[in-house]
């Protein structure tokens, strides 16, 4: 058996962006890596068989027609940074090479096919050229030079002005174009201060549902919903903005419109949506079907790339993803508001599509990398359909997880452990204790790269969901104001139970270590116990009266997440905040953090570390140029070795015996 | 006449390094201009009578060789970035002051920062080395290429061990050294004598021994230094002072005996005023020359037009001569075992001396000039000017003049000025601006100040003062520890107060208050308890000092110290003394001017403050500049300092101007 290598993630394959064509074939990206990046192809399933389109790099794309694609694609040339461009392409799924079709003067982010020839286009726009898509050549060139002219300065007049993972956003919206090819005709659909989140399309084409708000200054994450004539563009307003969060939309019938929409007065921020109806006409708004469970995939893994549809319209309802307990399933939302249970997975689902007959996943099952697989909703039986992965892990280690509950209150929390390679019981064995981010995120037995690569390298590996996580409803997510506490309880009841039911674990060799949240319950725990050898904190939070006031949701998820903010108790705000606890650490602590995380920001990491070296603790930093707060799971490949090499380095320093180190 | 413009500055010519030729008949000193690429750094000669250009720009820095040679170190194309960021490198230069162009010497495989001549053939330099590699200067070839190679592949990464790792207008400085060097000019032979984990602050050589300020660390780059005395000739080394025991400022040798500018910070904290003390280096003992809480060995006084200074004390056989702010005009001092005496006061500021030909020089300003070159002559006791750099430009051009006026608070009165438009119109009402000073312990002075004579041009009135923490006037009336945010807001108020009775012409519905750093913390403070201030431009500013000790280059030394507490011993005490708190108060529209590579001030101190009053439906906005620092107002490139001045202007317009309401 082989080890689980620190770059294994390298050699896979990742699969997003399931999409079927009218009568029902999968079409889908394959992202890879190679030289140092990744890169996106285009497949559909022919005769049964996956089959390679494209061999660009392509990421959005829509079936025009049963054999037919047309895709957004960077070919030749290079693009200008200060120009606004998209080119497309259209290639045939029975053969040839792709064409290249048009380009228009816009950052397509988005694209709704209405019929062929004619799309629905979000594009993002930047407001100090609001009308770049219609201006003359001379004129672009103007704008051209003056952002050149700019480029040493950054603007701030809104909020959120960046968000993580797209850097500085002030100014920007995503507005939308309606594109007529034959007259090679681009129109807007709305103000440019408006911004869309979605669009979705009625089943006769005549229609666009909208979700999204104008702002000025302040983004409001409470958007409001509305009805376009794509006949007469005119539209109406179903919902005024400033009353629900939208999860998703889309279209029952030509006259009504399904919903899933929270109001967050019961569990703030977080809370999982309701679904409503509304009528297309009028707004009236009817609660369909109440909901405490997560709406989409609540199981985190690092071998994921890409994103694809959790929800669809499918043959009796609104067949959608959700995770219960630590397992995916399908379920389906009828008319009628009752819920039926299409189908449970052992694994993770990533992506969704349904015709009358068949459910497709882009699913992680058992152990295994993502595949497309198929669902008969007749037989009910389950094919996988694609192999990409199947090599990857042939003849290596992979560690089963073993659950180990606890309960928890009126909860129990689930947790897993993982034996290292070639596990011997009669030896002594250091250990990870990994915690997951959000905190509203689920670990499951999935296959995680990290995790996997430790139980290669001689340590048992535990995790599990404290409550905070997903996958158990609104109240075992609900942690507001309570961060550090019952969470904190979990885990270490959690770190218990497992040293009980592993005697092999030497309980002075254990290291924690967690990113976003993980990071922040990494940083709270060294503060308040010593029995963790060594810790790693990524990506991290110390001190939360700073990151509301500067994180990219600081005013929309962090305060709400501490049920205070700096003027209404800040006593409450810094009771959650580990720094507060920075003069109690003992743990030698390694900080990974990136420049471009706006999420969790690098000054987080900072004030633990400073204050942690001020107090004579050992700490070590390592800082990531270029990388945003993704970088375990989107950052350049070279990038995530370095990241874990770092960590295991730490623990290898701390929780192995000096003897081993050496080799 | 011409009115100062949005870039006037790029006119003036700033003046520092003033160093005397060995025989004292002459100085030469650097000149800089400020230009799109650059600030572009010229050699110059003068004798008293003539001042001459004696090299292109691009110039570092120089020591006079000998009488007739000087060396300098040279980035020959501006705007050249190093030719390996990885590398070290300083190429040397020697001209005649006699005539001809330079020529090149040698390049030396060091970064070097600071240099003496030690003897005919060798110098003394301190560069900065990395602990990856301290050695790297005294390596082959081709081991510094696998140096290079390997710090290259390390380029995406910054790994942190230290604290504090960044410094402002350094950047990332963790793992950095200053390290002390032989060089030996005729054959290139390079030796080392520091040790690779200690930092040389400072260094002097006299007769064979060099005395120098030393910091020895692993982990924690405390303030305080050593003093080490280094005999090159029997290469014996000792500590003089140890580690710890006090901040060292300038360092020299007096008779054979090490003099140096030092503080305990026992009673006043990380901000106390050094003292002058003397010390037999061979038999330990320390007695002090001049006991004071005064500042002193540095002018205080403020101003945007100057770029670099040099040597603010000299230190000779004789006596100690020593620059030293009284109130907000400099003087300067000689001290000896006697006693101390002002030998000049200056109405302005001075930012180098220097003694030439029996006569004290120095550059500075005064009488609301730009800098030039000076001098003193003790016999006459009088003051010559020496250089004419701006004569022309001054002639031609309306400056305003700074009113002084003092402001009586009780037990203390108050500096403060008062710049009106030159045209002044008695019968008008005008708009006008509040201006804070950084620091807190810095001083406003009666000196030419760009962006206030700008406003003034502009058809504002400015108005300054010097708050109790701010230097000039001793210790206490500096100390400010504990207690920001009160009695300095209560000085300010009053100030502000006194102005609008002196000046009935100010219209008090358009009143806009500005400042940079403390300048700035003051601002994000005074919109939070007053809305007397109609706009507000908060420059460099702190929000939230807990978050501050956190990320800037000083937290555990200079913000827990002016805080009086840390986030473990008194967290409301700081987020007593934080803007922040108040942000849910503020109404004034405020415009935030902040550098993405400020360490002194993290741009994130800005952020939270834009963010929390955006949050409570302020009027806001933000201006970030790249590639800048904490001083992107004095040092910052031509057209960022155009642009910062443009945002601040155009903020006010919006909000005080007249035309804006109607």
């Amino acid at each position: 058996m082989n080890k689980i290598t620190i770059d294994h993630f390298q050699r896979m394959q990742f699969l997003s962006a399931l999409v079927l064509s009218p009568a029902g074939q999968p079409a889908w990206v394959r992202t890879q890596i190679e030289n140092d990046a990744y890169t996106g192809q285009l497949f559909v399933l022919d005769h049964d068989q996956p089959k390679q389109l494209t061999s660009g790099n392509e990421s959005l794309f829509v079936w025009d027609d049963e054999k037919t694609l047309l895709f957004i694609s960077n070919r030749g040339e290079k693009p200008q940074p200060e120009a606004e461009s998209t080119t497309f392409y259209r290639i045939r799924t029975d053969g040839g090479e792709a064409v290249k079709v048009f380009t228009l003067p816009l950052k397509v982010r988005q694209i709704v096919p209405i019929k062929q020839g004619l799309y629905v286009l979000t594009a993002q726009i930047d407001l100090t050229a609001a009308d770049y898509w219609k201006m003359s050549e001379a004129e672009r060139e103007a704008v051209h030079r003056r952002r050149k002219a700019e480029a040493d300065y950054q603007i701030v007049s809104e909020q959120p002005y960046y968000q993580d993972g797209a850097g500085y956003t002030n100014g920007l919206r995503s507005r939308l174009f309606l594109y007529d090819e034959a007259r090679n005709e681009l129109k807007p659909l709305c103000e440019p201060q408006f911004h869309v989140s979605r669009a979705v399309v009625s089943p006769d084409h005549n229609h666009l549902a909208i979700s999204g708000a104008p702002f000025v200054t302040i983004r409001q994450p409470k958007e409001g919903l509305y009805r376009m004539d794509l006949n007469t563009l005119k539209s109406d307003c179903l919902l005024e903005p400033g009353q629900f969060s939208i999860a998703e939309i889309q279209w029952l019938s030509e006259t009504q419109i399904l919903a899933a929409m929270s109001d967050q007065k019961r569990y703030g921020a977080v809370e999982n949506p309701f679904f409503y109806t509304l009528d297309a006409h009028t707004g009236k708004r009817e609660l369909l079907a109440e909901n405490e469970e997560s709406l989409g995939s609540a199981l985190g893994s690092d071998c994921q790339y890409g994103s694809g549809k959790q929800t669809q319209m499918g043959p009796d309802g609104l067949f959608m993803v959700h995770t219960l307990g630590a397992f995916d399933e399908v379920r389906c939302l009828k008319a009628d508001g009752t819920w039926r249970t299409i189908m449970q997975l052992d694994g993770s689902i990533q992506a969704l599509a349904v015709t009358d007959e068949r459910l497709w996943l882009i699913a992680m099952l058992g152990q295994k990398l993502p595949e497309l697989v198929c669902f008969n909703l007749k037989t009910n039986e389950l094919h996988p359909m694609t192999a990409f992965n199947e090599a990857v892990l042939a003849d290596c280690y992979v560690a089963e997880p073993e659950p180990l509950s606890i309960p928890a209150s009126e909860f129990q929390v689930d947790g897993w452990v993982l034996k290292p390679k070639d596990y011997d019981p009669n030896q002594k064995y250091p250990a990870i204790l990994n915690i997951h981010g959000g905190p509203k995120a689920a670990y499951g037995p999935v296959f995680f790269h990290e995790m996997q690569f430790w139980a290669s390298e001689g340590y048992f590996v535990m995790f599990c969901n404290p409550r905070g996580s997903n996958g158990k409803g609104n109240a075992f997510a609900e942690l507001r104001g309570l961060y550090g506490t019952i969470d904190y309880d979990d885990l270490m009841n959690f770190t218990d139970a497992v040293l009980a039911a592993y005697p092999a674990i030497d309980a002075e060799r254990i290291g924690v270590t967690g990113g976003s949240y993980g990071g922040y319950m990494t940083n709270w725990m060294i503060g308040h116990t010593d029995r963790f050898a060594a810790a790693a904190s990524q990506r991290s939070i110390a001190n939360w009266v700073s990151l509301i006031c500067y994180a990219d949701i600081g005013f929309t998820f962090d305060n709400d997440q501490m049920g205070a903010d700096p003027w209404s108790d800040v006593q409450k705000v810094w009771d959650q905040s580990p720094l507060q606890f920075a003069d109690k650490a003992k743990t030698p602590t390694l900080f990974i953090h990136s420049f471009e995380d706006y999420r969790c920001l690098l000054q987080e990491g900072m004030q633990m570390y400073n204050a942690l070296v001020h107090h004579g603790v050992e700490a070590r930093m390592c800082l990531f140029n270029g990388e945003s707060h993704g970088l375990s799971r989107i950052g350049k490949p070279s990038h995530r070795v370095r990241r874990l090499q770092e960590i295991t380095a730490w623990m290898d320093r701390w929780c192995k015996p000096a003897t081993e180190n050496k080799s | 006449m011409n009115k100062v413009t949005i870039d006037f500055f790029d006119q003036a010519h700033f003046l520092s390094n003033l160093k005397a030729s060995p025989d004292g008949l002459r100085a030469a000193f650097l000149e800089c201009q400020c230009r799109d690429e650059g600030y572009a750094k010229s050699l110059y000669l003068c004798d008293g009578d003539h001042t001459a250009r004696l090299t292109s720009d691009g110039v570092m820095d120089y020591v006079w060789e000998n009488d007739q040679m000087i060396l300098f170190s040279a980035r020959r194309r501006m705007g050249q970035k190093d030719s390996s960021p990885y590398g070290e490198q300083t190429d040397l230069y020697r001209i005649d002051i006699q005539g001809g162009e330079a020529r090149p010497l040698i390049s030396l495989p060091l970064a070097i920062e600071q240099m003496e001549k030690l003897n005919e053939r060798e110098l003394l330099v301190t560069a900065e080395v990395r602990k990856d590699c301290p050695d790297f200067a005294l390596l082959t070839e081709k081991e510094r290429q696998d140096v290079i190679d390997r710090r290259k592949a390390e380029e995406d990464y910054q790994v942190v061990t230290e604290s504090p790792f960044v410094l402002d207008g350094s950047g990332f400085i963790e793992g950095t050294r200053s390290r002390l060097f032989r060089v030996d000019l005729g054959d290139g032979k390079i030796e080392a004598l520091s040790e690779p984990l200690e930092s040389v602050s400072q260094f002097t050589v006299a007769d064979g021994r060099v005395l120098m300020s030393v910091k020895k660390f692993e982990v924690v780059r405390g303030e305080q230094d050593g003093l080490v005395c280094l005999d090159l000739v029997t290469n014996q080394r000792r500590w003089l002072i140890e580690q710890g025991r006090m901040r060292i400022r300038q360092i020299g040798w007096r008779r054979g005996q090490a003099v140096f500018f030092a503080s305990e910070n026992k009673t006043f904290g990380t901000t106390e005023n050094p003292k002058l003390y003397q010390l037999d280096v061979e038999t330990g003992e320390i007695r002090c020359l001049l006991d004071t809480e005064n500042h002193i060995g540095s002018s205080a006084v403020m101003t945007d037009v100057i770029y670099g200074s040099g040597r603010q004390v000299l230190f000779s056989d004789e006596a100690v001569l020593a620059v030293h702010t009284d109130r907000y005009a400099d003087e300067i001092l000689r001290i000896d075992e006697h006693g101390s005496a002002a030998v000049l006061s200056w109405p302005g500021a001075i930012q180098a001396i220097e003694t030439v030909n029996g006569q004290l020089w120095l550059i500075g300003l005064q009488d609301q000039k730009l800098q030039e070159l000076y001098g003193w002559d003790p016999a006459t006791k009088t003051v010559r000017q020496l250089t004419h750099f701006h004569d022309e430009l001054l002639a031609e051009t309306e400056i305003a003049k700074p009113e002084h006026f003092m402001v009586s608070r009780g037990s203390y009165e108050l500096d403060g000025w008062i710049l009106k438009p030159a045209d002044f119109d008695e019968k008008r009402s005008y708009p006008a601006i509040l201006d804070i000073h950084g620091g807190p312990k810095t001083a406003y002075g009666e000196v030419f100040f760009h962006e206030m004579q700008f406003w003034a041009a502009q058809g504002y009135i400015v108005f300054f003062c010097n708050p109790t923490g701010s230097d000039g006037r001793g210790d206490r009336f500096a100390d400010l520890r504990g207690r920001y945010g009160q009695i300095d807001y209560e000085d300010l108020m009053a100030f502000t107060d006194a102005v609008l009775d002196r000046v009935p012409q100010i219209d008090t519905r358009r009143l806009g208050v500005t400042g940079g750093s403390y300048g700035g913390y003051m601002t994000n403070w005074i919109i939070g308890h007053t809305d007397r201030f109609s706009a507000a431009a908060s420059q460099r500013s702190i929000a939230n000092w807990v978050s501050m000790i956190g990320t800037d280059d000083c937290g555990f030394t200079f913000d827990t110290d002016q805080m009086d507490a840390d986030p473990w011993k008194g967290m409301l005490k700081i987020w007593d003394q934080s803007p922040l708190q108040f942000a849910d108060k503020v109404k004034a529209p405020t415009v935030f001017i902040h550098s993405f590579e400020d360490y002194s001030c993290p741009i994130q101190e800005g952020m939270q403050m834009y963010n929390a009053i955006v949050h409570h439906g302020v009027e806001a906005r933000m201006c970030l500049f790249k590639g800048e620092s904490h001083g992107l107002s004095r040092i910052g490139k031509r057209h960022h300092r155009v642009r910062r001045l443009r945002e601040m202007t155009d903020w006010f317009d919006h909000y005080l101007k007249e035309t804006a309401h109607e």
